[in-house]
């Protein structure tokens, strides 16, 4: 059997190799490589599959290392960014309707990725930046009496800056517009809307009059609102439709995003929810991330018993993480709603306790979810995620 | 049909072109190369399961609000799942066969399953978001998806001639790293909203395409550990 093996006189393997080497400095690949084959053929007579198998044993070693060092790649960024755990529950919920394994698997409970508005300028991605990794010089930067001047200081070096150039001789800055809304911060909501209305009087400039609407619909507002102890609000509903109405106005001179959010929440306020619903849709397709349009919008679903809607609202706020007055807005709204309609909306309830237990308020948040679930209207789907949602919850007060 | 045979043939077209453009000295047979192609797309399947589970159960996702966040979600996230997912398929099918052993090999075996890939997102994209965005895939998106992969390719040639455990190790994660890394910078700037920074992204897969056009050129290695005693 060797004897069958070994080359035959004068094909010397060795020969082969160097001829393979020959043709591979004259760049001659093809040839080079069938004279290599040959001298390997020659040296490993019997290389057929035990060689294979030996060549695969040969690599397995260094795929093996590799597979536990992606493992271990993955196992850290599952253990050190884990996302909360309320917010998977939501995730996994099933919608507006009933949802198959698969599906409920691929819902992440974030915001379609699609949707524009989401990716961000680079004014945003350089302020996001500073904020990731320059949080410590922020803080410093920000500390009171380092460095922040006055708003006494700030205008008069905005009059020293721009006072001479023409701005302020030509009276392109609208005094009615400046002590209107010096009137409604300082509270004297009459004066603001007298001095308002005779800017109105004056101008036919559609911006000035976009500006001067605006500011009348405010002084409207807040001369309608009370804040009551409890940190809630009543609102005197006749103002809020002057508001309304001025808003209106405004939107047809100039019109503006903020306008649009805002006329969405005072049409929830007159129980105009058509309205209210097409104003904060119309914000929201223009800004995504008006977080507190969303809110307004949840509330509006809530309160016309569109209970899968709401959810998908308040949920897609939640996963948006913005920062903890906008929960605060949004829990004070919902205690409103509550406490002029008492016990009449039970998913009242879960939202309140979905934003407490976002905002880190575990004992309002237990209280809400306990509420939501003894109650009797609530369909056992539902109840099954307020047990699901007080289990995360106990685990987070167990870890805090 | 017809706008999925739209959408799959770019990718076809590119694995074909790679195929002819093959050195001789260094084939692949086009069996194999159809293999890794089917099986580039269903990895799609499995990079779509890691991207969910990285999506839903941690804090990387695209419109996360923390930047950082956002970094790791393409590079963590898109960037390692995708190429890991391809890298499967090389490692399983390529990596093993005696006849793999040269670059080129590498580079058209990765090419191949990277563009099956593309083919099937293609169509799935097709689906989603109709065929303005399937043409703007089909100039940019599928030759970067090959891009990515072909340096992983290259490497895992490299890796394969590496004599011991330890070099193998460090072909193998250097592969996937790059791949990752470019697939992650490739998204990240097309995330922006800026036309600028956007426009990184077509930078990128000129200077990719550069690259890999350099790595069409690597010559065959000289025969490894089987005869190199005769030296």
């Amino acid at each position: 059997m060797a004897e069958q093996q070994r080359p035959p006189q004068g094909d010397i393997p060795q020969e082969h190799y160097r001829r393979g080497n020959r043709f591979f400095e004259r760049r001659a690949w093809d040839q080079a490589l069938a004279e290599w084959r040959r001298a390997t053929a020659l040296w490993h007579p019997g290389a057929g599959a035990g060689g294979a198998a030996r060549a695969r044993r040969r690599l397995l070693p260094g795929v093996v290392l590799f597979a536990l060092t992606v493992l271990l790649i993955y196992q850290l960024v599952f253990v050190l960014f884990p996302r909360d755990d309320f917010t998977i529950v939501l995730a996994g919920f099933p919608g507006q309707r009933q949802m198959s394994w698969w599906e409920r698997f691929l819902d992440t409970g974030r915001p379609q990725a699609s949707r524009p508005g989401q990716r961000l300028g680079i004014r945003e991605w350089w302020e996001q930046w500073r904020r990731t990794f320059g949080r410590r010089e922020g803080d410093r930067r920000n500390a009171p009496g380092l460095g922040r001047p006055s708003i006494d200081e700030r205008w008069a070096e905005l009059l020293r800056r721009y006072g001479r150039w023409g701005p302020l001789q030509r009276h392109e800055l609208d005094y009615s517009v400046i002590a209107g809304h010096g009137l409604t911060r300082q509270g004297d909501y009459d004066a603001a809307v007298e001095v308002l209305q005779r800017g109105i009087a004056r101008t036919s400039d559609p911006k000035k009059l976009g500006d001067l609407y605006q500011e009348l619909a405010n002084a409207h507002y807040y001369r309608g609102y009370r804040l009551q102890p409890d940190g809630l609000a009543v609102y005197d509903l006749k103002l809020v439709k002057k508001a309304a109405e001025a808003y209106e106005e405004s939107l047809a001179h100039d019109p503006r995003l903020i306008a649009y959010g805002n006329l969405g929440w005072m049409y929830f306020l007159l129980a105009d929810y058509r309205k209210a619903e097409d104003f904060s849709r119309r914000a929201l397709t223009y800004n995504p991330n008006l977080h507190y349009v969303r809110l307004n919008l949840g509330l509006v679903y809530l309160v016309q018993e569109r209970t899968h809607e709401a959810f998908e609202a308040y949920r897609e706020v939640i996963n948006a993480n913005p920062p903890d007055e906008v929960y605060l807005g949004g829990i004070n709204d919902l205690r409103e709603v509550e406490r002029d309609n008492p016990g009449r909306y039970p998913f009242a309830h879960l939202m309140i306790g979905l934003l407490s237990l976002k905002k880190g308020e575990f004992e309002v948040a237990r209280r809400a979810l306990e509420r939501f679930r003894s109650d009797a209207r609530v369909t056992s789907t539902w109840r099954d995620l307020a047990g699901r949602l007080l289990e995360s919850l106990g685990r987070l007060e167990r870890e805090r | 049909m017809r706008l999925i045979a739209i959408a799959l043939s770019p990718a076809i077209l590119l694995v074909w072109f790679l195929y002819v453009r093959g050195r001789p000295s260094q084939p692949l047979p086009r069996r194999l190369v159809a293999v890794l192609f089917v099986l580039g797309g269903l990895s799609a399947g499995l990079a779509l399961v890691l991207n969910h589970l990285v999506e839903k159960y941690t804090l990387f996702w695209s419109g996360a609000p923390e930047f950082a966040h956002r970094l790791g979600f393409w590079f963590l996230g898109i960037g390692l799942n995708e190429e890991l997912a391809k890298m499967i398929v090389l490692l399983a099918v390529l990596y093993p066969r005696r006849l793999f052993h040269a670059p080129y090999q590498g580079l058209l075996g990765a090419a191949a399953v990277a563009l099956g890939f593309a083919a099937v997102e293609n169509v799935v994209y097709l689906d989603r978001y109709g065929t303005v965005t399937l043409l703007f895939r089909s100039l940019l998106t599928v030759p970067a998806h090959a891009f990515f992969s072909i340096p992983m390719g290259v490497m895992l040639a490299y890796a394969k001639r590496s004599r011991n455990a330890a070099g193998q190790y460090a072909w193998l994660l250097g592969a996937l790293t790059v791949a990752a890394a470019l697939h992650g910078g490739y998204d990240l700037w097309l995330s922006f909203e800026s036309d600028w920074i956007n426009r990184l992204a077509y930078l990128q897969v000129l200077l990719m395409a550069a690259l890999a056009w350099r790595l069409m050129r690597l010559e065959p290695f000289r025969p490894g550990p089987a005869v190199e005693g005769l030296r």
